[in-house]
């Protein structure tokens, strides 16, 4: 008898430590420090990285260390406000092509100083990028530095999925098809419009266009079933988490679950048949800033979660989820400040990217 | 003395007011355009909740950037009354419309070319605001005229 009370009890005690806990056993450390405003990672292998500076700087990372010295053919960046070098996006093939892809502002030609959001392709020579091609450069011009979206993702047929946003001023061309505010695009790996993108037959409308009504987009993953999730930021409160179908209009601003940062209403609508609802929002904003759908092995729990870097105040949200739905979701890593970029490293580790201008990357790792 | 300072206040209600409404008109206009159901409830509930959202709940408070530009500009309307040979409520006008664009331009500075107030994004939305601005700072005028006349 005494000896099934002390097995209950230390049943329960066990079972208490590993409540307490969250069930996660895993450790941070800060990896690399000394970025300038990193915006996103990318794994050429699990020892090689490259980061990139919202600055304009190209990094890498060689077994933990930054290279002081940047790869050098990056185009000039209009690194002013919300613009600079955001995205680095490896090509499918990269091992075969070492084509690499970037998302930045730039300047337009003449004096205004109008920008654009640009994405080129490059192929990394050594410390060098060379053979530079633009895919896409975001029309028309605008004026504000902010709300480019930027991300970009690779489909498993091949094509490019690249997240444009609103420019702020120009928030109600959105729901226009004849610019590029606002939009997911889609092209083929070279720039190409792909001939089964959804407005190619639309009179007026842009044929790299894939979705529509989007605010500033910068989270964009594609699930193992070819759903592919977005999520962007709202304005004061409104956050959304999308499904995104080809064609479809996401209702930015027609509709929306925020207020305008003056406190005026930007729509009184936060449903309408034709627009999209989202699958989850966030009042007030947590200003989602990039997504991973975890696949590695390191934390089998969290397989098919969703994870979502936030800038306000500065946490890893977890979801989890179930097919297309969210069940739940957690608060991580709250003690870093403002996360810019999370992304799965090849030994299925979490590197989690700080914001500004002493940026660090944070290693998530699993304790032995 | 009061008299004036309650002159004042009405007259940062009245641009506050306008200004407003004018972000509200413009929304549910262009909402109106793409045909979101907009009905006569839906623009006052909006009105109302635009003059109390602008007023206290923004992340910049905009009742508090048109008080102090009315105040700068009607302080420096005061001092040049007596050089100037406009009547108080033209001249206060002026700085009122002044005022208001000033506001506009120096946030949309501040911001990075980000117009904040929605209705500043056009170049008729500007000059309704200024227009809001000139009520505001004739009204004032005309309740210092007043002010001075029974002070004789």
């Amino acid at each position: 008898m005494k000896n099934k009370i002390f097995a209950l009890v230390l049943t329960l005690l066990i079972s208490s430590g590993l409540a307490f806990s969250g069930g996660h056993d895993y450790k941070t450390e800060v990896v690399v420090d000394g970025l300038d405003h990193p915006w996103s990672i990318a794994f050429i292998s699990d020892t090689h990285w490259l980061v990139t500076e919202l600055s304009g700087g190209l990094r890498v990372v060689v077994d933990g260390q930054l290279d002081p010295n940047p790869i050098s053919g990056i185009p000039k960046v209009f690194f002013t406000g919300q613009g600079g070098l955001s995205e680095v996006r490896l090509h499918p093939n990269f091992s075969d092509n070492k084509l690499i892809y970037l998302s930045f502002a730039a300047l337009g030609s003449g004096e205004e100083k109008l920008n654009a959001l640009v994405v080129i392709r490059g192929r990394l020579e050594g410390n060098t990028l060379v053979e530079i091609e633009t895919i896409l450069e975001s029309y028309p011009l605008r004026k504000p530095a902010a709300h480019y979206g930027g991300r970009l993702r690779f489909m498993d047929d091949g094509t490019l999925l690249i997240t444009s946003g609103d420019g702020f001023n120009y928030r109600e061309k959105a729901q226009m098809l004849d610019n590029h505010f606002g939009k997911i695009v889609r092209v083929e790996d070279d720039g190409n419009i792909p001939d089964d993108n959804p407005f190619l037959n639309t009179a007026g409308a842009l044929k790299d266009i894939w979705s529509y009504g989007h605010r500033n987009p910068q989270g964009l993953v594609i699930s193992d079933d070819g759903t592919v999730f977005s999520h962007e930021h709202g304005p004061k409160g409104g956050d959304e988490l999308n499904i995104i179908v080809p064609g479809n209009n996401y209702g930015w601003p027609a509709i929306t679950y925020g207020v305008d940062y003056s406190g005026a209403i930007i729509s009184p609508f936060s449903e309408q048949e034709g627009m999209e609802q989202p699958i989850k929002y966030w009042v007030p904003s947590i200003a989602p800033s990039s997504m991973l759908l975890y696949r590695g092995d390191m934390f089998p729990q969290w397989q098919g979660d969703l994870f979502i870097s936030a800038l306000v105040p500065g946490d890893v949200r977890r979801l989890e989820m179930d097919g297309q739905e969210v069940e739940d979701e957690e608060i991580l890593w709250s003690k870093f400040g403002r996360i810019r970029h999370i992304a799965e490293a090849p030994d299925g580790s979490l590197i989690l990217a700080t914001d500004g201008s002493d940026g660090k990357l944070i290693k998530v790792s699993a304790l032995k | 003395m009061l008299t004036r300072i309650k002159a004042f206040l009405i007259s940062v209600s009245i641009a506050m007011g306008l200004v407003a409404i004018h972000t509200s008109v413009t929304n549910l206009l262009w909402l109106s355009s793409i045909d979101m159901p907009i009905s006569i409830g839906i623009v006052i509930s909006t009105i109302a909740s635009d003059i109390i959202g602008m007023s206290f709940q923004g992340e910049v408070p905009v009742i508090a950037l048109i008080l102090i530009g009315l105040l700068i500009a009607f302080c420096t309307a005061g001092l040049l009354f007596k050089r100037a040979t406009l009547s108080k409520p033209k001249l206060y006008a002026l700085a009122g419309g002044t005022a208001l664009l000033a506001t506009v331009m120096l946030l949309s500075l501040a911001l990075g070319s980000m117009d904040l107030i929605a209705g500043a994004r056009t170049s008729l939305g500007r000059c309704i605001i200024i227009l809001a601005g000139i009520l505001a700072g004739y009204y004032f005028g005309v309740q210092l005229t007043k002010v001075a006349n029974n002070e004789e």
